[in-house]
């Protein structure tokens, strides 16, 4: 009896442990609060002491930011600023959990998609008299103003630069074929994607994004197709309802349907997109600027280039750009102005262009965007459809909790099964549509604009 | 006086037990209950991350949305097929890896250095290596399959529906038979060679003594390392993670790594913990199953 017992026992709380620890990964370890700067040896005593979280935590980055760091308190004596840091995985958790418990550094770098959810709890404080004051603020950009910064109309954050999405090309398929090495509009890029897509050689016009996040692509298409601005029309109902939403939703996923994409694409996320692109799969791949770097070191030279994104019919590129460390104030800072001056320090154009330089991305200045670091090479990519004034913000509905279920999951979900020929057209863009519509619905109900 | 301090040392002597037992209770209460407590207290509650301005008492919510949602069938027959699946050839072919090694013969070491190696490598590294193997371009399954002749044009094995589970199970094979050989093969040398050379006099065949003494004796170990593995398996989600991530369409989702893709978006921290209840309680009732129908109790007595 006691063997049964004991070895019942033991196996049970083996299984048991064995459970635990293939769900204990949400725990997160809070304790570790990052590379915590000891330069401090606090001498005089009207000194302000501000701490500041850096979710983007990189050797390369951290010693920037650390450098800038010990320029702003040579210009500043009277200020202290303790570097922080969180890696990007636990950023958001992190910011919620400080800001539950009003422990949140007084300066945080934030993302666009939790900029909302953050203001909206009050966690992080309104910047809209400090950036009323800003001497700089009529040098931004038209894309830095704007941006998703704002929560009620009242700017919450400044950005510190933009990444948006730009067009990879295989010049050197280009040339082969004898195609001028650009892609104006999207009438082209559809063109091109049947042009460089030879299945004998493998080859394949766009590089797609078939998992995670590739509806975001799809959207971008549709948005510029019937020139809407947002994913919902005023009444709060999906783009995707109208007919010719419809069709430019299918003309999008031809593109994989009729071969022009390698066939295991239907799974692709970020990392399997670039492959795809690098290891001479596809010709085309959308993507952020910091796949320059990877590019550079994986590639010839001269074999690859990066085109802004092509116009609509209209003339207009709607576009989605966003920032990923904007620098925001937490509502528990005692020392506001000092955070302030912080932020102003950080922003300025000069900061801004060396920042801007070193992280390879967009800067907020439009000064900035004439310097020739941005004006040659792949960046220019980037920069020209920055540059453009000619440009609609078409970005995700972020204000949407529920987004990343979406853009993730579900949408992932029905348009695996379109691409499969699991599910008609009509069915999937329903789908979607239903979800989009029911959410942005309850949305507006809860947050009357 | 006497007696005060006979009690006394007598009621630390009764107390000692406890007392070397506390620090085994403190790390169980503090590591093991307190964590499965608060899960299932979380299961009940409406708990999502971006929405920390609506936390509270749900109810049976998380398990209701859990059970009815459409794609649970499907991902509970994967499971089950990736755990039979899995575990079955790991464990047939983790046998035979065994019998093969209880015999000695020229290069055995450097042999079974060989065959264990897939034990050490990262879950992750072998996921990347077997996508790279089957896939379409530039993948070695189709060149092999395609230089024999099986096939005239490459196949995108991860990209198929129902499909893009074989490679993922054929990946875990590859990855657990080590630990069954290693396991099966530390029981097979415990058999006494006694009970052989009897077994020899009396003239028993090769499989008569396979099942009669080699499967008998080592028992509780087959058991228990079945037991474990499909616990392991059960709850495995990294292989699939990196090689299909649960795609196309669900087609080769198991419960974690389906709980693991949808929580990870939703941060509803509510249903994870409903799912780990849900879980226990399979692999708890499992567990009991297992343990009665294999005998476990009389296993080990010839």
């Amino acid at each position: 009896m006691n063997k049964r017992v004991s070895s019942l026992l033991l196996a049970s709380l083996l299984a048991v442990f064995s459970l635990l620890s293939a769900c204990g990964g949400n725990s997160g370890n809070s304790e570790n609060a990052g590379d915590k700067n000891t330069t401090n040896n606090g001498g005089s005593n009207k000194q302000v002491k501000i701490s500041y979280l850096d979710p983007l935590p990189s050797p390369q980055r951290t010693e920037m930011m650390q450098s800038l760091i010990d320029k702003f308190e040579s210009e500043n004596p009277d200020i202290k600023v303790e570097y922080m840091s969180v890696p990007w995985e636990e950023a958001h958790t992190k910011w919620m959990a400080m800001g539950a418990s009003k422990t949140l550094p007084d300066v945080i770098s934030i993302d666009d998609t939790s900029l909302a959810g953050l203001a909206a709890a009050g966690y992080i404080t309104s910047l809209q008299s400090y950036y009323d004051n800003w001497s700089e603020k009529e040098n931004l950009t038209e894309a830095a103003k704007q941006a998703r910064n704002k929560y009620n109309g009242e700017v919450y954050a400044i950005p510190d630069a933009f990444l948006l999405q730009g067009l990879f090309i295989r010049s050197d398929w280009f040339k082969e074929k004898g195609l001028p090495e650009t892609i104006e509009t999207w009438d082209d890029y559809f063109k091109l994607a049947e042009v460089l897509t030879d299945e004998s050689k493998n080859r394949y016009g766009i590089s797609f994004r078939g998992g995670a996040h590739g509806i975001i692509r799809a959207m971008e298409y549709v948005m510029a197709a019937v020139h809407a601005d947002s994913w919902f029309d005023e009444d709060g109902k999906s783009i995707l309802y109208r007919p010719e939403a419809k069709e430019a939703f299918k003309r999008f996923y031809d593109l994989y349907l009729n071969g022009y994409a390698p066939k295991e694409s239907v799974n692709w996320g970020f990392n399997e997109m670039v492959q795809g692109f690098m290891n001479g799969q596809a010709g085309i791949l959308n993507q952020t600027p910091e796949v320059i770097a990877v590019a550079e070191e994986n590639m010839e030279p001269g074999t690859w280039n990066v085109v802004p994104m092509p116009k609509s019919d209209d003339g207009k590129r709607y576009i989605f750009w966003g920032f990923t460390a904007a620098y925001a104030i937490a509502s528990n800072s005692e020392h506001k102005d000092a955070a302030w001056k912080f932020i102003e320090f950080l922003s300025s154009p000069e900061n801004n262009l060396e920042y801007s330089k070193k992280s390879t991305s967009i800067p907020i200045f439009k000064q900035n965007l004439e310097d020739p670091f941005f004006s040659s090479g792949p960046i220019a990519g980037y920069a020209g459809s920055m540059a453009d004034s000619n440009i609609v913000f078409a970005g995700p509905p972020s204000h949407l909790t529920t987004l990343s279920e979406f853009t993730g999951s579900f949408a992932v979900q029905e348009t695996q099964k379109y691409m499969m020929g699991a599910q008609s057209l009509d069915e999937t863009v329903e789908h979607l549509a239903d979800y989009l519509t029911k959410e942005q619905t309850e949305y507006l109900k809860n947050n009357p604009q | 006086m006497f007696s005060r301090s006979l009690t006394g040392r007598r009621r630390l002597r009764a107390l000692q037990p406890y007392l070397l037992l506390l620090p085994a209770f403190v790390i169980v209460l503090a590591f093991f209950a307190y964590p499965v407590a608060k899960a299932f207290q979380l299961s009940f509650m409406r708990y999502v991350l971006y929405r920390p301005n609506d936390i509270g008492f749900a109810g049976l919510e998380n398990y209701r949305a859990l059970l009815t949602d459409p794609n649970l069938l499907r991902i509970l027959w994967n499971s089950l097929i990736w755990v039979v699946a899995t575990v079955g050839l790991q464990f047939l072919l983790g046998f035979v890896l065994a019998l093969a090694l209880n015999r000695p013969f020229r290069g055995k070491n450097a042999y079974q250095a060989v065959v264990f190696l897939p034990w050490s490598v990262s879950a992750f590294l072998i996921g990347m290596i077997f996508k790279w193997m089957f896939s379409e371009h530039n993948g070695l399954i189709n060149h092999l399959l395609l230089q024999i002749g099986l096939l005239d044009k490459p196949v995108a094995f991860l990209a198929m529906m129902n499909v893009s589970i074989i490679p993922v199970i054929i990946a875990m094979v590859w990855y657990g038979v080590p630990f069954f050989g290693m396991m099966i093969l530390a029981a097979l040398q415990s058999i006494p060679h006694e009970m052989m050379e009897a077994a020899d006099i009396d003239g028993a065949g090769k499989m008569r003594k396979l099942f009669s003494i080699v499967i008998p004796y080592i028992k509780p170990t087959l058991i228990l390392t079945v037991l474990l593995r499909v616990i392991w398996v059960f709850n495995s989600a990294e292989l699939i993670y990196v090689m299909t991530n649960g795609g196309p369409v669900n087609s080769s989702h198991n419960l974690p790594s389906y709980t693991f893709d949808k929580i990870g978006y939703s941060a509803d921290y509510g249903q994870a913990s409903a799912l780990g209840v849900m879980m226990l309680i399979i692999m708890a009732v499992y567990t009991v199953f297992f343990l009665k129908a294999t005998k476990y109790n009389e296993a080990g007595d010839i």
